[in-house]
């Protein structure tokens, strides 16, 4: 008889296990699934691994393949472009260079800034780079960032830092335009930033100082992978 | 008898660098015989944004030979229009690099105006515009030229490879003006070539 009530209470117990879902796991509701772990979204971050190839998209050999003081710097006091010129004296790669002559006038925050518009899909590259050299009677103090226009809405983004320039050395200027960089200010790029550059561009900048009237050379601008 | 000798060099060096030069480009449409081809397309009559009004044979300048095409354009400024001729032909650039031509405009008009080559390509009739364009200036001849070699970057949304300039069935070349300048008068097209 007491064999019998336990073993009534045992199936009981069963029943309740097998109609209650997520009890024991019998039962269980199977369309409510976990959380998938690769569906959890992890920010793409750009890849640490060197560069082993680039490509030159400007060169300054033979002319400044459209590069321009832009004109709506015309008419403004702290952008303090004057020229723009190719020079066969000095430069890095080939027999010419992009020579940007500026006046900066110290005392206030200037720029000489210079650009071209062309529709580039850079997607296939993870950096920009250039190569910038000032005078070796140049002043310390010039910093240098690449400021990119791109999209639908023609975005204008600047670099989140610059990088000293030194009197009478080449100086390579490089950002990341991979996914996740953080090189860029109040954007991080995602897949369709490079897709779309509209416009590349380079500041020259004096915060203040120095004050500085002469020529700033730029050569070998280059995306890499 | 020394003087001869110098004379035949130099008379050979001149000619042999004048083979030379001609040898790098073709001309393709000098518009000496009219307007060969070149047309406003249909389409461009029906958009708002598109100011060209009429194109004819001109030989008030030319950068080759005695004429060129004309286009008469009435661009209003304040909003994006531009101006657009083509012609429908099939060529095969594959022996060429570059693509070319000269467009001026005349010394009084305003700064602004840009010019770019629109070419269309393939089986697929792909419209491929220039990723880049060029300011004209006034009073001057300017040339906008495209790379055609693979590799390319100077077309917009193409991988340009090998059958890019083997293939090309239309070429269109525009003048804009982006909000500004407004501009009432003509705009001469020459010159256009292909180079090797």
């Amino acid at each position: 008889m007491k064999y019998l009530r336990i073993k009534a209470i045992s199936l009981a117990i069963a029943a309740v296990c097998l109609t209650v879902p997520g009890l024991t796991g019998c039962g269980k509701d199977s369309s409510v699934q976990p959380a998938d772990e690769s569906s959890v979204e992890i920010p793409k971050m750009p890849s640490t691994a060197p560069i082993t190839e680039e490509r030159v998209y400007y060169d300054f050999e033979r002319d400044l393949s459209g590069w321009e003081i832009p004109m709506w710097t015309r008419g403004k006091s702290d952008y303090v472009a004057k020229g723009l010129n190719i020079s066969n004296d000095i430069f890095l790669h080939g027999q010419g260079s992009m020579e940007i002559v500026a006046d900066f006038p110290g005392g206030s925050w200037t720029a000489g800034l210079v650009e071209i518009q062309q529709y580039l899909n850079l997607s296939p590259y993870r950096v920009i780079s250039t190569d910038i050299y000032i005078p070796s009677d140049a002043p310390d103090g010039l910093k240098a960032r690449f400021v990119l226009t791109v999209g639908e809405n023609w975005k204008f983004v600047e670099m989140s830092r610059s990088v000293p320039l030194v009197p009478g050395k080449w100086v390579t200027l490089t950002a990341n335009i991979e996914p996740g960089s953080y090189d860029w200010k109040r954007v991080v790029p995602d897949e369709a930033f490079a897709q779309d550059v509209r416009k590349i561009a380079f500041r020259v900048e004096s915060n203040k100082k120095p004050q500085y009237t002469g020529s700033v050379y730029v050569d070998n601008v280059r995306c890499g992978k | 008898m020394k003087k001869m000798l110098l004379a035949v060099i130099a008379v050979s060096v001149l000619f042999a660098w004048t083979a030379v030069g001609t040898a790098e480009e073709e001309v393709l449409f000098g518009f000496e015989q009219g307007l060969e081809g070149w047309e406003i397309p249909d389409w461009a009559f029906e958009k708002p944004d598109h100011v060209q009004k009429e194109i004819k044979s001109s030989d008030k300048y030319a950068s080759e030979g005695i004429s060129s095409l004309e286009i008469d354009t009435e661009f209003p400024g304040g909003k994006w229009t531009g101006a657009i001729v083509e012609i429908m032909q099939f060529f095969d650039w594959s022996a060429y690099s570059e693509v070319a031509c000269d467009v001026y405009i005349p010394a009084d008009a305003p700064v602004g105006l840009k010019a770019t080559v629109i070419l269309t390509v393939g089986d697929s009739w792909k419209w491929v515009e220039m990723s880049r364009s060029f300011d004209l200036i006034p009073g001057e001849w300017v040339t906008v030229k495209g790379d055609l070699m693979p590799g390319s970057i100077d077309w917009r949304r193409v991988q340009v490879d090998e059958t890019f300039r083997k293939d090309v069935r239309k070429m269109d070349i525009r003048v804009y003006s982006n909000n500004q300048p407004a501009y009432t008068g003509p705009v001469y097209v020459d010159n256009i070539r292909v180079v090797k």
